[in-house]
């Protein structure tokens, strides 16, 4: 472990490091478990003494702030976009079907696929799955699965945006059945939060694979990553 | 592209590879539930649910608010600092990761370094730190662990406070009760930097070890 980065724990933990630093010392913690176990604990600590002179502040700052926000754009994660992509049904030609994707994929995706993802990851009781590393190479990939909706919703980072030509897709394994769940890319710089098209329940496994654009039936890629549903 | 290496066989055999042990993230067990419950909810907000902000903004800002007025200490700036940070956390939702930690953490980390930034950037600071504070930041410090200290229910960090060595109890006070910076409080206690660090270091990791056993 490195001593001078080690020693901006308590500065990073409270707020004194510069923007650069900060980013410098999130980039060690991704390597670091010694550094992120103490970050946390601190954080723990470090929360508990706020609260012990939290305070109220006046009435007129919620509304503010509230104003604020309905006039201020959002940044995107410093790696990685949202980018659902649907899977084709077979019936339809490629050239309609990019055209209709991409008509659906503004309408359904922001009202439909943008809720459910939300109330997955909003629910208390959803269980989150760390995946498992096969073939791919990643940051980190996660699914997170709401018994209560039966729907799950599959968190990436740091996995390499495809070219056009190819596409990630993800697969439901139900003991010997494996069912195609959903195409998806990750953004330029390598997130992608997707729901898991399919009807999702404990004792299955997701897994996601490299295929051609367009996605496959049956998967000829390896497993980049899986993870066990488990409620 | 890599068409080579695919096949039905190979596939099979691949479908049948053990998956290998997976740890279930069990969360932050030792959390307060409202807390649990925050991580879901700036999930959500990192989705663009201002409706979520709302929910957020209601479950942080007491101890978001505590925490920069401790620092800042000007009514109306403490104010206009939280707005910033609250924006901050609006636009900067999707940063946060919640495998690196809770959202109350990671949500009080950039209270602190706004509330911080702002205290620095005034052209006052060092008077209000070297010649106007201490005194003030003394009184306003003794005065505040006293009230932690005689509350009748008192906390669980409050008593793991009072356990731990005067050094480490008195920079960590220093640090969240007078809102001080570490180098202030080094400046003010005439320690090495380093040796304010450590203190500090030590001391919330013992504090951490004693909540967690007490729990």
């Amino acid at each position: 472990m490195n001593n001078d980065i080690h020693d901006h724990v308590t500065g990073y933990v409270l707020g004194e490091l510069s923007e650069g630093e900060s980013a410098a010392f999130e980039a060690h913690l991704e390597s670091c478990p010694e550094c992120r176990i103490e970050v946390e604990s601190m954080r723990e600590v470090a929360t508990e003494l706020a609260l012990e002179q939290a305070e109220e502040p006046p009435d007129h700052l919620r509304a503010k702030v509230l104003a604020a926000v309905a006039r201020t754009p959002q940044e995107g994660p410093r790696n990685g976009a949202i980018t659902p992509i649907r899977r084709r049904p077979r019936w339809i030609p490629a050239g309609i079907a990019a055209a209709v994707v991409v008509i659906a994929l503004v309408g359904w995706s922001m009202l439909g696929t943008g809720r459910l993802i939300n109330s997955v990851l909003n629910d208390p009781l959803a269980v989150t799955i760390e995946a498992t590393a096969g073939a791919g190479d990643f940051q980190a990939a996660r699914v997170v699965f709401s018994e209560s909706r039966s729907a799950a919703v599959l968190v990436v980072e740091g996995l390499e945006q495809l070219p056009s030509e190819r596409i990630y897709e993800l697969w439901l394994v139900d003991g010997d059945e494996v069912l195609p769940a959903g195409l998806f890319n990750t953004g330029t710089e390598g997130g992608a939060r997707i729901l898991i098209d399919g009807e999702i329940r404990p004792g299955m496994v997701v897994a996601v694979t490299e295929e051609p654009a367009g996605g496959v039936d049956v998967a000829t890629g390896e497993i980049l990553f899986s993870a066990p549903v488990d409620a | 592209m890599n068409a080579a290496r695919f096949g039905p066989a190979e596939t099979t055999f691949r479908w049948r590879l053990p998956f290998g042990p997976v740890t279930p993230d069990t969360g932050h067990s030792s959390r307060r539930p409202e807390h649990a419950r925050l991580d879901a909810v700036l999930t959500a907000v990192a989705l663009g649910d201002r409706e979520s902000f709302a929910d957020l903004y209601d479950l942080v800002i007491p101890a978001a608010f505590g925490l920069i007025r401790r620092l800042v200490r000007d009514p109306s700036q403490s104010e206009e600092v939280t707005q910033e940070v609250m924006l901050e956390i609006w636009r900067t939702a999707a940063r946060y990761d919640p495998a690196q930690g809770s959202a109350i953490g990671w949500i009080l980390t950039i209270a602190r370094r706004r509330a911080i930034d702002r205290v620095r950037s005034e052209q006052a600071s060092r008077d209000r730190v070297e010649k106007v504070a201490p005194t003030q930041i003394e009184r306003e410090h003794d005065h505040v662990s006293e009230e932690v200290l005689r509350s009748s229910d008192r906390s669980a960090v409050s008593l793991a406070l009072a356990g731990l060595g005067a050094l480490q109890r008195e920079a960590i006070e220093l640090a969240y009760f007078g809102g001080l910076t570490q180098s202030e409080i080094a400046r003010r206690l005439g320690v090495p930097l380093g040796t304010i660090k450590t203190r500090i270091r030590d001391g919330m990791l013992r504090l951490q070890e004693t909540l967690s056993t007490s729990r």
